[in-house]
């Protein structure tokens, strides 16, 4: 059935080859600019949401993607520590994050997380230093401050910290791919809120943030000391609350419960975290509405692209096209055999789109290591289904009209 | 009892319209032949014998008739399917510029036609490639064949299903003398050899007289 076609395949191998590149460029360009966009912001997402807790307090009227600086004091502390639902106590550890932001570190904007060393991990989910260490893991800083005289209101003088004392605890852990992106190494120093902060120590790639300072460094500099945070990650008991959210009904205590629980509680916003991609989608929502409407176009052209390359292929052929029907060859045969090498180079295009998508993600993660190409099945079966539909479309138009053609007008046509 | 006539047309009308104009090609051409005759169709340029040659074949449409008849059938008011069919199985065609598939082999063009009337036989190609004398270029693509050699396998192809008429659209028009007369030796000889019925249109007085009957047409009307 289609030894015609592959005879036209290999007899213009260079015509051939340029429609599949065609159509791989089409495909290739889809593919790549939804994984590239999504992708990219799907990691912050999925940062965030490995944080090993299960609620995210935070003010009101603060969002938690865009948040800064230090809106919570830490009086609500208690009073998260000693939620209750059902009569049991469900809080068992909470995680106070001071953000700032970095203005730029390898050629963007970074958001810095200020945590406590001893609370790392729930940050790091299990990635360990590649190289360097943790900052500040004696804490001398906090020790050094919590031994200084304290006002009334519980708060030291900041000007009784030696800048030897500050300077030593102006620390920096980064991911590999900031590393890899700005090609920092342990013992550079980084420029941060008036001060040479020095990278200490760099982790794997897919901890909650790219950039972690100590929380109390932070504060110092951010508040002159006041114990202040930006947002307060929980952890709640996983003996009592349902912290996996699988259970449909059972014993345990719902997170949800738990949330709206500590929102009576304290005039908060809490959210469980596993919303937070909800809550990044609402957040970016006016972004994903541009990516998806660029995607929408990329669609639109890589479609037109497929079709005028295969549409270009099939009017070559209308002479050919005119020879079998003299011979008498019937409409479904021709069709059968223009349909069949359209679909070739479609699926040969198709191919080399997938794998340049492949080779784009490569070479973008390689050059701007904080973009993430994430190639998910789905975006890959679209690029094969606007690959197959736009090939076999645009055989299906030409040859349609190829046949309604008088042989005699089709063998005229050179 | 069988007809004695292959193909008997009457009052063939053909015009064609281009930008508004409307040019009358044929004006009610009556045409018979026989079974087993060789009939050439001569005239000048322009006076309609290759648009009644292409009419006859079913690859154009006159624009009214009272009777186009192959082989029994009257093609009138069948459609593109069935005219299709008719011309796949009892017609074959020889044109002047061969219309040889380009990307297939010399052994291949004759296997698709094959495969198209919804036959198969390897040997009857390639006796019929001996028969033309191309058998050393079955594995030939057309462009790497002479021209003449290019209209021999253009006449195998037509001829490979044993079609009940065989039309041939000025097939010496692009051959020297040489290789004219070598393509006239293989007609007369499928003429004569296997009683094909063959209708040719020519501009050449001597290839014209070569043929059993000699019609002669002038500005869209038989006029001998």
């Amino acid at each position: 059935m289609t030894g015609l076609a592959w005879a036209n395949i290999k007899h213009r191998k260079l015509r051939s080859a340029l429609a599949a590149l065609a159509v791989a460029i089409g495909v290739a360009m889809l593919v790549t600019m939804l994984a590239l966009s999504h992708g990219t912001l799907d990691e912050v997402a999925q940062r965030v949401k490995g944080i090993d807790a299960e609620l995210l307090v935070l003010p009101s009227e603060t969002s938690a993607i865009f948040s800064e600086g230090a809106p919570l004091s830490e009086k609500y502390l208690p009073k998260i520590k000693n939620l209750r639902v059902n009569s049991h106590l469900v809080v068992t550890q909470i995680i106070p994050v001071y953000f700032q932001i970095m203005p730029k570190m390898a050629g963007q904007q970074q958001r810095v997380f200020g945590i406590e060393p001893d609370q790392f991990q729930a940050f790091s989910k299990g990635r360990s230093l590649l190289a360097g260490r943790l900052f500040d893991p004696e804490q001398r800083f906090k020790k050094f401050i919590e031994q200084l005289p304290k006002s009334n209101q519980g708060h030291y003088q900041p000007d009784q910290v030696p800048d030897k004392v500050l300077n030593e605890a102006c620390e920096l852990v980064i991911d590999e791919r900031l590393s890899r992106a700005g090609k920092y190494k342990v013992g550079d120093t980084i420029p941060f809120l008036g001060r040479n902060f020095t990278i200490c120590g760099i982790i794997q790639a897919g901890a909650a943030g790219r950039v972690f300072a100590p929380i109390e460094v932070i504060r110092h500099i951010g508040t002159g000391g006041i114990p202040r945070s930006s947002l307060f990650f929980v952890k709640l008991d996983p003996t009592l609350v349902d912290v996996e959210e699988k259970e449909v009904q059972g014993d345990k205590i719902r997170v949800w419960d738990c949330a709206a629980g500590l929102g009576k509680i304290i005039d908060m916003k809490v959210i469980s975290l596993n919303q937070y991609d909800k809550l990044l989608f609402n957040s970016f929502g006016p972004i994903y509405v541009y990516i998806n409407i660029a995607s929408g176009l990329v669609l639109v052209v890589s479609f037109l692209f497929i079709m005028v390359t295969i549409y270009t292929m099939v009017l070559e052929r209308r002479r050919e096209i005119g020879i079998l029907r003299s011979l008498g060859a019937t409409g479904s045969y021709i069709m059968s055999q223009t349909i069949s090498e359209a679909l070739i180079i479609s699926v040969c295009g198709m191919a080399a789109g997938l794998a340049m998508s492949y080779g784009a993600k490569e070479a973008i993660e390689r050059f701007r290591p904080l973009l993430t190409v994430d190639l998910q099945p789905r975006w890959l079966l679209l690029g094969v289904i606007v690959g197959f539909v736009g090939g076999l479309a645009s055989a299906l138009y030409p040859g349609y009209c190829a046949l309604r053609q008088d042989p005699l007008e089709a063998l005229g046509y050179e | 009892m069988i007809n004695d006539y292959i193909l008997q047309s009457r009052k063939i009308c053909k015009s064609y319209r281009q930008d508004g104009v409307v040019t009358d090609v044929l004006h009610g051409i009556d045409f018979a032949i026989k079974r087993g005759e060789f009939c050439s169709i001569m005239g000048p340029s322009g006076c309609g014998k290759s648009t009644l040659l292409h009419i006859l074949g079913l690859m154009l449409t006159a624009n009214s008739a009272d009777e186009l008849a192959i082989d029994g059938v009257n093609t009138l008011g069948l459609n593109q399917s069935q005219r299709t069919r008719i011309r796949r199985d009892k017609i074959g065609f020889v044109f002047q510029r061969f219309n040889l598939i380009d990307v297939l082999t010399a052994e291949d063009n004759l296997k698709l036609a094959l495969k198209l009337k919804g036959k198969s036989s390897t040997n009857h190609v390639l006796e019929l490639l001996e028969l033309v004398g191309i058998s050393d270029k079955a594995r030939h693509k057309p462009h790497q064949m002479s021209i003449g050699e290019q209209q021999r396998l253009a006449i195998a192809r037509a001829v490979i299903h044993q079609p009940a008429i065989l039309l041939a659209d000025e097939p010496t028009g692009n051959l020297d003398s040489g290789n004219a007369e070598r393509v006239m030796d293989l007609l007369r000889y499928y003429h004569k050899q296997f009683n094909q019925t063959i209708i040719m249109v020519t501009h050449n007085p001597d290839l014209a007289r070569q043929a059993d009957r000699l019609i002669c047409m002038k500005d869209g009307r038989i006029v001998a």
